[in-house]
């Protein structure tokens, strides 16, 4: 394997990985260090994806920080906030990469 | 993460982070397994790619140095005088494609997964550049930048961060953290590439980070 497949197979098995875990944090996201940590996670996606070449995953990283920011300055998730950030986490899940292994 | 690897041949287990490095395939090198001297090349593609999905980022770092030194040889055989530089980031993810990208464009590249090991590896080796992410846990890309070029001004330091917060940023670094240069994530290698020649001239970039 070329280290360029290596290092997009490892970036699309750490991506699931932290997908899953959004997914816990969106069924409990009831304080603001939840949200933070929503807030991170989606951070993380912002700078890495487009460094991978996804651009996609960056804007539609970008858009659910921005959205995790704006509930942690008010300390508050709506339902309709958690549909929406769960929307965002959805279309994440259709833009993972996919490689030989995934 | 395991760095422990089945032999395709032997099927015996062994520890691939003490074992040694093929040269069958020129680019890509594979552990070899220490019993009977196979090497993880020999394995189907499925099987090599859930052992290098799950490997720790050490072994994987040793491959990517491995693989881009042997390409730079190729392109600028002679060598030269090997700039060094330090990427630091939170993210595994960005620190392997930015370690391994820096490499082939002629560099020697050692990684950091936080500012505390960062000044750790200053106080013990010599760096040319620093890259660091603006935002970490616990101290952050901006005060590492300060504390470098308050002990080593002559360290050139990059920091950079994601386009959402880059505006603000962007004067805050130049005024407050003294960095040299600013750039934004995701990153843009041709970009990196120019700033590090700024950086660091001299350097021998060559043809191997076209590639």
């Amino acid at each position: 394997m070329m280290t360029m497949e290596i290092l997009h197979a490892r970036f699309a098995a750490r991506l699931s990985e932290r997908l899953v875990l959004l997914d816990d944090l969106l069924g409990r996201l009831d304080s603001t260090r939840a949200i933070a940590d929503a807030e991170r996670l989606f951070h993380s996606l912002v700078g890495s994806g487009g460094t991978y070449g996804f651009p996609e995953i960056t804007r539609v990283a970008r858009e659910a920080e921005e959205l995790c920011g704006r509930l942690k300055r008010r300390a508050l998730a709506r339902p309709e906030d958690i549909a929406a950030l769960r929307a965002l986490v959805d279309r994440l899940a259709e833009l993972r990469p996919v490689t030989s292994d995934t | 993460v395991t760095s422990i690897a089945r032999c395709p041949s032997c099927l015996k287990p062994f520890d691939a982070l003490k074992a040694g490095w093929c040269a069958c395939v020129a680019k890509q090198p594979s552990p070899v397994c220490p019993s009977c001297s196979t090497c993880l090349c020999k394995l189907p593609s499925a099987k090599q790619s859930e052992f290098w999905i799950n490997a720790p980022e050490q072994l994987l770092r040793q491959r990517a140095s491995a693989s881009s030194r042997r390409l730079i040889r190729e392109v600028d055989a002679g060598g030269g005088d090997r700039r060094r530089v330090l990427i630091v980031d939170d993210d595994e993810s960005i620190r392997l494609i930015a370690a391994f990208r820096v490499e082939t464009m002629g560099f020697d590249v050692a990684t950091a997964s936080n500012a505390r090991e960062a000044l750790e590896l200053l106080d013990r080796q010599w760096f040319d550049v620093v890259i660091t992410d603006a935002l970490m846990p616990g101290m952050d890309g901006r005060d590492l930048c300060r504390r470098i070029k308050n002990r080593q001004p002559s360290i050139r330091v990059i920091v950079m961060t994601s386009l959402y917060t880059a505006a603000r940023y962007k004067m805050e670094a130049h005024r407050q953290f003294g960095a040299d240069e600013y750039l934004t994530k995701p990153i843009e290698f041709g970009v990196l590439q120019r700033a590090l020649e700024r950086l660091s001239p001299g350097q021998m970039t060559g043809t191997a980070a076209a590639r």
